[in-house]
């Protein structure tokens, strides 16, 4: 009986394209949604991603990582005091404006870095040398960078290169390496420098240290260490490890903090939790509508199936059966959208697209339950109807 | 079992069955008796609104009836629970419908073959099984064509097929010629003939088309809820009905 369901189902072409096509666009609106707003939320931690210190000491009232206030040269030292600590560096992160040679500006995030240690240079150097920072003027630059700052970002051969020179704040940058680096929630490209020459290229004011990374001594746990800074000195320490749902880690975790800043304090989640409801109604409207009408159509089919001898239970899973198929190859489609979608969008590396196999495990779970609902519409039809119905026509 | 207790493969007594409630209560059978024989075929004839359909919903176990008794091949329909009345309907009954009621995304075999896949019998034998039977009504080298690629008088045969392939012991026929024009329905009527009766089984055919009343064994007349004349039929010769 089940493949006589199945034939009844790819039998009616209109509705079951109808129906696929519905729940991939449930499906699609759903995945690539979700996926996109995580890939944004993932931005806002890209400065934690690229500058990949074990612990994050700030200013103790700071709660995300792209709103860091200033601090005292002297508490690096005061961090380097708490006994748990096995080194701390300073570091500078600020937005700044770049004067790219045909006079136009654009916004940068202008990272500082101790120049004897390298603690929190780019890791992953796709041109030039990190050692050549040390140099006067120079920087290193993410791949971002080479065509935002260039004259013709349309034009490869006037991206920035090794050699080429901008200027920050009007003071000169050469540029000395290129890396790789995600890239930042302002769309800001990232340009390391060592922490003095950041401090030159910023407008001054009178506390200038922007964060204090650091590290705990073997056998120390980065939380027991996060503990023992905050309690020696007053200010806030976080550990830098990748998101998590558990609340607790929002006070000491600062990827979890930073993200769960922005879903309480913009419109972001909001704008795409209604993008995501609406592929949901989406989904629902269409599947249940058409699943009942073509249930409707085939009303005097399964009545004569029932009068035959079909029982209710029998004529129930047919429908289970046909709408959670076409569940799954919508869901299937849609996935395979949102895939090539993400392909794209992370080979462009916009917009951003972040998918864990979470996502669509729930986004197949709420397409299997649509199409439980449009089933359950028809069983209910079904299991309403009289068998003695089909002798009357 | 296979006989009700007067031999008799339906014995209906006293069936009543009223519709509607309060003042737009409205009595449809009055009392009704009623038998198929083994080997027979009975025809149910009258006017439009006498009854009919109503009766043999009542005898296939597919209405439920206010009062009266209901033997099918020795079993108390009136008795019997709803999954146990329409378990028996898939083992023991076939049904011909007006509209024939093929399912059109499926072809002549898949649709012949339906009461053996509700009894639950494998596809692939299942749709043999029809094949075969297909063969019988002359179908045999179309069982791949779907409904709208038949004539009406071919897509009642699809439909005699699907009644006759699980071997039922009573056949339930709701006017199976009102779809077709004389040429067609003759052509159906003495398939159906031909291949239905046997021993053994009962077939029950309500019909308004006198030119198919040759085909019957017995002919009951209703009128107004009530069976108001029953008639042999002796060597295909019909009697007159008083009106």
């Amino acid at each position: 009986m089940l493949r006589l369901a199945l034939k009844m189902l790819f039998g009616d072409t209109a509705k079951y394209v109808m129906l696929v096509v519905g729940l991939f666009f449930a499906t699609f609106l759903m995945a690539q949604q979700t996926a996109v707003f995580c890939g944004l939320m993932r931005w806002t931690t890209s400065t934690l991603k690229n500058i990949p210190a074990p612990l994050w000491v700030v200013e103790s009232k700071v709660e995300q990582v792209n709103e860091l206030n200033p601090m005292r040269d002297t508490d690096v030292a005061l961090v380097r005091s708490v006994d748990s600590v096995q080194w701390a560096m300073p570091l500078y992160s600020g937005i700044q404006r770049v004067r790219l040679a045909n006079g136009a500006f654009k916004i940068i995030q202008l990272i500082g870095i101790d120049p004897a240690t390298f603690a929190g240079a780019p890791v992953d150097m796709v041109a030039g040398r990190l050692e050549d920072l040390r140099l006067p003027n120079t920087v290193i630059i993410d791949e971002l960078a080479t065509e935002r700052l260039s004259e013709n970002p349309g034009d490869p051969k006037k991206h920035i290169k090794v050699g080429d020179i901008f200027e920050i704040n009007d003071i000169e940058a050469r540029v000395v390496g290129v890396c790789k680096a995600m890239r930042s929630f302002t769309g800001g490209p990232y340009v390391w420098t060592t922490y003095e020459r950041a401090l030159q290229y910023s407008p001054p004011q009178r506390k200038m240290l922007s964060a204090v990374i650091a590290a705990p001594k073997p056998g120390i746990s980065m939380e027991n260490a996060a503990a023992d800074i905050q309690r020696s000195t007053g200010l806030r320490a976080f550990v830098n490890r990748d998101f998590t749902f558990d609340s607790k880690q929002n006070q000491i975790e600062f990827n979890t903090s930073t993200i769960w800043w922005y879903v309480k304090n913009t419109g972001i989640p909001i704008s795409f939790g209604i993008t995501v409801l609406v592929g949901f109604i989406v989904g629902v409207a269409i599947s249940c509508q058409t699943f009942y009408s073509f249930v409707l159509e085939n009303m005097k089919h399964l009545g004569a199936l029932k009068a035959m001898g079909a029982s209710n239970g029998i004529l129930c899973v047919m429908l289970i059966v046909q709408s959670i198929t076409v569940g799954i190859i919508g869901f299937g489609i849609g996935l395979l959208g949102t895939s090539m979608f993400g392909r794209v969008a992370l080979a462009k590396q916009q917009p951003p697209f972040f998918m864990t196999w979470h996502m669509p495990v729930v986004v197949l779970i709420v397409i299997l339950g649509i199409c439980m609902i449009a089933a359950l519409l028809g069983i209910w039809r079904v299991s309403r109807y009289e068998p003695a119905m089909v002798f009357r026509g | 079992m296979d006989k009700t207790s007067n031999g008799n493969i339906v014995h209906v007594r006293g069936i009543v069955k009223s519709f509607g409630n309060g003042a737009d209560r409205f009595t449809v059978l009055h009392g009704i008796d009623l038998d198929a024989s083994d080997g027979q075929i009975l025809m149910l004839v009258g006017p439009s609104g006498c009854g009919k359909t109503t009766l043999i919903s009542i005898i296939a176990g597919t209405m439920h009836a206010e009062a009266g008794q209901i033997e099918v091949l020795g079993s108390q329909l009136d008795q019997m629970k709803n999954g146990q009345v329409t378990k028996f309907r898939a083992q023991n009954i076939g049904f011909i419908f007006q509209s024939f009621n093929l399912i059109p995304t499926l072809n002549c075999a898949e649709n012949a073959c339906v009461p053996l896949l509700i009894q639950g019998m494998p596809y692939k034998k299942a749709v043999d099984r029809a094949r075969g039977i297909l063969e019988k009504v002359g179908l045999g080298d179309r069982w791949k064509h779907h409904p709208s690629q038949l004539s009406g008088g071919q897509q009642q045969r699809v439909a005699i097929a699907r009644a006759l392939v699980h071997e039922p012991r009573l056949i339930i026929c709701d006017e199976p010629t009102a779809s077709l024009d004389a040429h067609n329905g003759a052509m159906v009527m003495e398939l159906f003939h031909e291949v239905a009766r046997k021993p053994g089984r009962a077939v029950v055919i309500v019909t308004h088309d006198n030119r198919i009343f040759k085909y019957a064994d017995r002919i009951a007349r209703m009128n107004d809820g009530r069976i108001v004349e029953v008639h042999d039929v002796v060597a295909g010769i019909v009697p007159e009905f008083d009106h």
